[in-house]
């Protein structure tokens, strides 16, 4: 009798602290849940070139689709083409930009990899970092043009301001490529040094001449890198990244570098081989 | 009883038996021994020899042929070189891997110029 009492009452007719616990413990429930799963949510393994590549996707994507359209619009100027065109040229302008921000991060990314930290390269890296934030402004200012007058204006004062910043993104192409150098030859220091400690305590004469030589050919190396590097002058001569030949210059000095490292390399394994290895 | 000896009362055998008891009946076969010794030295010889040829030839044909082969020098293995990797090959590799070509990574070609005006398609 008393438990048919029990279940004939109403949620309505609960005490109101029996309700207020009710609903705290809902609430406990749901964070304890969240909680729980939050540690078997599997983690997205994206990247600064995932990303990239990602959003450069969207601009080829978009771009086709903005050309059909504006030749609509072109070719039939209603209303509706235009605002249709317009629409699609903010999605391809905010594609693009976001694809050069994250380019300039992807740069950035395969710089700091490295972990060279190279100052004459210093400014190259903080002015991505301006690059980057630049892109990304431009991205979220281009979302308030409406006309076809405002995209003009907005193209307009891109075209100029953008030289600068995509001049940067060339610089730091070739900042990238310096930092992998650079990151080599640390490597190949820190060879010779480790090779050294595993040499017996007596050496030869002539393996002392060969360590010597490999230090001496060490410096040659980084005296060509240093000569690279401030062969660039991007802060004097930014304008010089229009040249056609901004990259076709530098690849020869980068395979005589290379060819130098790969030399420096044989030589050092022939220490190792025919000096370090007791068993042989 | 019975008598078993015989006695020789055939005067041919008589002078038979004398001839051999005195020696006359050897005497002739004597001579033409003693006339012809070095044909017979000869012919036994020869017989000897033959004989002898044919013992070897009986004897070769019994025995195997021997068998002349080179002598064993084993399965020929392949000279095993030890392969020697030094701990710097990765940096090697590293070098190796380095690209040259410029730019890399390639700068993606954007339109900076997107508007509707009709000089821009």
């Amino acid at each position: 009798m008393k438990l048919s009492i029990v279940i004939a009452r109403s949620e309505s007719d609960l005490p109101a602290g029996r309700q207020a616990w009710q609903s705290h413990s809902t609430k406990i429930y749901l964070i304890s849940f969240l909680f729980f799963f939050s540690f078997f949510v599997p983690p997205v393994f994206a990247d600064a070139k995932s990303d990239y590549d990602y959003q450069y996707g969207q601009y080829r994507q978009n771009y086709p689709e903005f050309s059909l359209l504006k030749l609509d619009y072109l070719n039939t100027p209603s209303l509706d083409n235009q605002q249709k065109a317009i629409l699609s040229a903010k999605q391809t302008i905010l594609a693009r930009d976001l694809a050069k921000a994250s380019f300039t991060l992807y740069l950035t990314d395969l710089i700091n990899s490295t972990k060279t930290s190279y100052i004459p390269l210093q400014p190259i890296v903080s002015s991505l970092v301006t690059t980057r934030e630049y892109y990304l402004q431009e991205a979220q200012k281009s979302q308030s043009i409406v006309t076809q007058e405002g995209l003009s204006s907005y193209t307009q004062d891109y075209l100029q301001s953008v030289v600068h910043h995509d001049r940067v993104v060339k610089f730091g192409v070739l900042a990238g490529k310096i930092s992998t150098l650079i990151r080599i030859q640390l490597d190949l220091k820190a060879a010779l040094e480790n090779l050294v400690t595993r040499l017996p305590s007596s050496l030869p004469a002539t393996l002392v001449a060969r360590i010597q030589e490999l230090r001496d050919s060490a410096k040659v190396v980084d005296i060509k890198i240093d000569a690279m590097t401030k062969n660039i002058n991007f802060q004097e001569e930014e304008e010089s990244a229009d040249a056609e030949i901004f990259f076709s210059s530098r690849v020869e000095k980068l395979v005589e570098i290379r060819t130098l490292q790969i030399d420096w390399i044989n030589r050092l394994i022939d220490i190792d081989k025919n000096y370090a290895q007791p068993n042989l | 009883m019975l008598n078993l000896t015989s006695k020789i009362t055939n005067p041919e055998a008589i002078k038979l038996l004398n001839d051999l008891k005195s020696g006359v009946f050897w005497a002739p076969i004597k001579a033409w021994f003693i006339r012809y010794q070095w044909y017979l030295v000869g012919g036994l010889v020869v017989i000897f020899l033959l004989i002898a040829l044919s013992v070897g030839k009986a004897v070769f044909r019994r025995s195997q042929a021997p068998v002349f082969l080179p002598p064993d020098i084993g399965t020929p293995e392949p000279t095993i070189q030890e392969s020697f990797t030094s701990i710097y090959e990765p940096l090697r590799q590293n070098i190796l891997n380095f690209g040259i070509d410029l730019p890399d990574p390639i700068i993606p070609p954007f339109d900076n110029a997107i508007n509707l005006e009709s000089d821009n398609i």
